[in-house]
């Protein structure tokens, strides 16, 4: 049961990539409204798993964060009236749905049993919500990239109507950035204490190690942006750049790093 | 004969030269005057006066109307010929739905006429010079311009220079409440893409000018703060959009002094150049977050814009076309109805003589068997009714029905 769900899930996620695509291309209503009303069912199919999944009492880490991120996506594109969001938000959606899938076959991705402690939950859950975030800062960074673009080649004519104004789109970008870092470095805090009160039991090294890279770029930029040493162009630039290091990375050790499925708790995601 | 529901006599921008437009160009205090001169000859009237046109919408004589307009206006009679249009009926209809949704104006697909239409009907209606007919006609009209507005995109994008220059500076910033416009320069282009900045609601208006006296006059109008050309590095500073109009020979605004600038400050900076030669290094376009957009640029957009709302145009008639075909076919089903209603009650009255007279002979019938016979009459009566009247309707819809009306009459004797 579960596994149709999700795979129609997938399947409607894939059919909103392709009607925000072909919107993209053709600036047509239709497609549009084709992309946002798949996306929407496909967001209530993932709903539906995910509250099947709080009633056996585990939950996916990464379908939460894919759940999170839609949210995140439908409240901004509905009050920023961005139109070209979903372009290049939903693929990521796909691409961490493309995880889900490689990891464990056709069953979910691995579990996570939540044994109460508090400083793991904690650390679980900001992380989520930092990635979530994080993600979403991508797909913003791309579109503030490409209305910059539009705008500074003079060919604005053709996205004016599908994107907000450049103001906009910075205030939103500069705002998830700096939220997800806030979460992702109360989130790794956490880590770091329950690490020392649990003695690094349940810890995936290669995550942990990947994990604190990846904060410590975040943080350079974080910190070079809010000192104004970095604008919002290049940090957009180092965003999109950032992102698809994380993919191809997290790609690799998920489908080619050692199994999981032993492990009571994963900790990075 | 019957007398049209509805005439227009007008002139406009395609028709009349300006001269003589500005000679008919009437205020709205004028309305009573019109009344009082035409006595009872309009029972119906509204007056559309705007820039490019002056039109008269009434329900009654025309000659009065045109003997007011040439003593008025000083006119001949050969000018009617020359420089007037007059309409009837549809046509004048048609001419109405085209006018109100843009599709008759200097610039197609503007918005205010609509806006401005609405005005003079209203201002008719609230001084009872028009009534229940050309309310119905009013509310048709505005269906059609609203159907056009929001199915075609007639009215999208700007075509003049400065309201171009407005819609960029939304491009770039969510809000123009807060933020700084500088002006150099004084002339008619400035004050113009003044005027649309200030409408937009911008915070302030800062006017540069090599004259700081013409500065102070424009900056006035907009209780802003004026310069001169020495102080332009400080306006420069403090300014979210910049546009440029000067008859310099070279450029006014240089690299270094925006680079100077954008390194205080983290939003974009919007610079438009409409002078030529002109005003603004393009360099500037190369530094971060500063956008430079020159004549070319504007025109292009605008150019654009006309060709996008030109192909919108046969979308746009289609739908005058097809609310005009609701409206007659409206206008006729309403006429036939009176005509229907009793074609009915004559079927039925016959029906209800004979079915008494029935009764009457077969006293010995029950009550059910009267109500069961009752109601296979009325249901044969209802049967030979329906051919007729669908028939008819659909005969009225179609086109002229006077005859068919005529014949349908002599035929069922009503």
């Amino acid at each position: 049961m579960t596994n149709v769900l999700f795979f129609s899930v997938y399947a409607l996620f894939m059919l909103s990539v392709t009607g925000f695509c072909t919107h993209a291309l053709r600036r047509d209503k239709k497609s549009f409204v084709f992309g946002t009303l798949s996306s929407l069912l496909g967001f209530l199919g993932l709903t539906i798993l995910l509250i099947t999944q709080v009633l056996n009492a585990e939950i996916d880490n990464l379908l939460l964060t894919n759940w999170l991120m839609a949210v995140i996506y439908y409240y901004t594109a509905y009050k920023t009236k961005n139109r070209l969001l979903g372009t290049a938000f939903m693929p990521i959606v796909l691409v961490l749905m493309t995880f889900v899938v490689f990891n464990d076959g056709t069953s979910l991705l691995t579990k996570t049993t939540y044994d109460g402690q508090f400083f793991l939950i904690m650390h679980q859950a900001l992380l989520i919500a930092a990635f979530a975030i994080f993600f979403f800062t991508f797909a913003q960074s791309i579109t503030y990239l490409i209305k910059l673009r539009a705008l500074k080649n003079h060919n604005e004519m053709a996205l004016d109507q599908e994107l907000p104004s450049l103001d906009r789109l910075q205030q939103v970008f500069s705002v998830s950035f700096n939220r997800g870092w806030s979460a992702m470095t109360v989130g790794i805090a956490f880590a770091v204490i329950y690490y020392f009160k649990k003695d690094s039991e349940g810890f995936n090294e290669l995550k942990v190690i990947w994990g604190s890279v990846l904060w410590l770029f975040y943080t350079v930029l974080f910190a070079m942006y809010n000192t104004k040493k970095m604008t919002c162009r290049n940090l957009a630039r180092a965003v999109s750049i950032l992102f698809l290091a994380f993919i191809i990375f997290y790609g690799c050790i998920s489908t080619f790093g050692p199994s999981e499925a032993s492990a009571l708790t994963e900790v990075v995601k | 004969m019957t007398s049209p529901f509805i005439s227009i006599i007008g002139l406009n921008h395609k028709s009349a030269p300006v001269e003589l437009r500005e000679r008919l160009s009437f205020g709205a205090d004028k309305l009573k005057e019109i009344l009082s001169y035409c006595c009872d000859s309009l029972s119906e009237f509204v007056l559309i006066s705007t820039c490019n046109r002056t039109e008269f919408i009434f329900n009654g004589e025309q000659s009065i109307l045109e003997k007011y307009l040439m003593e008025v206006g000083s006119l001949q009679e050969s000018d009617f010929e020359s420089f007037f249009y007059r309409y009837n009926d549809y046509e004048a209809l048609e001419h109405l739905f085209r006018v109100a949704s843009g599709l008759d104006s200097l610039v197609v697909g503007e918005v205010q006429i609509l806006g401005q239409v609405k005005s003079a009907f209203e201002l008719s209606f609230e001084q009872n010079y028009a009534t229940a007919n050309f309310a119905h006609i009013y509310q048709q009209m505005l269906k059609c311009a609203r159907q056009v507005r929001r199915d075609t995109e007639i009215g999208k994008g700007s075509v003049s220079v400065a309201s171009i220059a407005v819609q960029l500076s939304k491009n770039i910033f969510d809000h123009l409440s807060g933020k700084k416009v500088l002006l150099i320069g004084a002339g008619e282009m400035c004050e113009l893409a003044g005027v649309h900045f200030f409408e937009a609601g911008v915070d302030q208006i800062m006017v540069a000018n090599r004259s700081v006296e013409n500065a102070e006059k424009l900056a006035d109008k907009f209780k802003g703060k004026a310069f001169s050309l020495d102080q332009l590095e400080d306006a420069v500073w403090d300014a979210d959009i910049i546009l440029s109009s000067t008859g310099s020979p070279s450029y006014v605004l240089e690299k270094d002094l925006i680079k100077g600038a954008m390194s205080k400050r983290r939003e974009p900076m919007f610079l438009i150049d409409i002078a030529v030669p002109r005003d603004i290094d393009p360099k500037i376009n190369d530094l971060t977050d500063v956008f430079v957009y020159n004549i070319d640029d504007l025109n292009k957009i605008a150019e654009e814009n006309r060709k996008k709302r030109g192909r919108a145009f046969g979308r746009a008639e289609e739908i005058v076309e097809t609310k005009l075909k609701e409206f007659r076919e409206e206008q006729a089903l309403s006429s036939v109805g009176p005509l229907i209603n009793s074609f009915r009650e004559r079927l039925h009255g016959i029906k209800d003589d004979e079915q008494e007279k029935l009764f009457r002979k077969l006293s010995h019938l029950s009550d059910s068997d009267k109500d069961a016979i009752n109601k296979s009459l009325h249901q044969i009566v209802n049967k030979l009714l329906h051919d007729p009247i669908i028939t008819l309707r659909d005969e009225v819809k179609r086109d002229d029905s006077s005859r068919l009306v005529k014949v349908f009459k002599d035929l069922f004797n009503l």
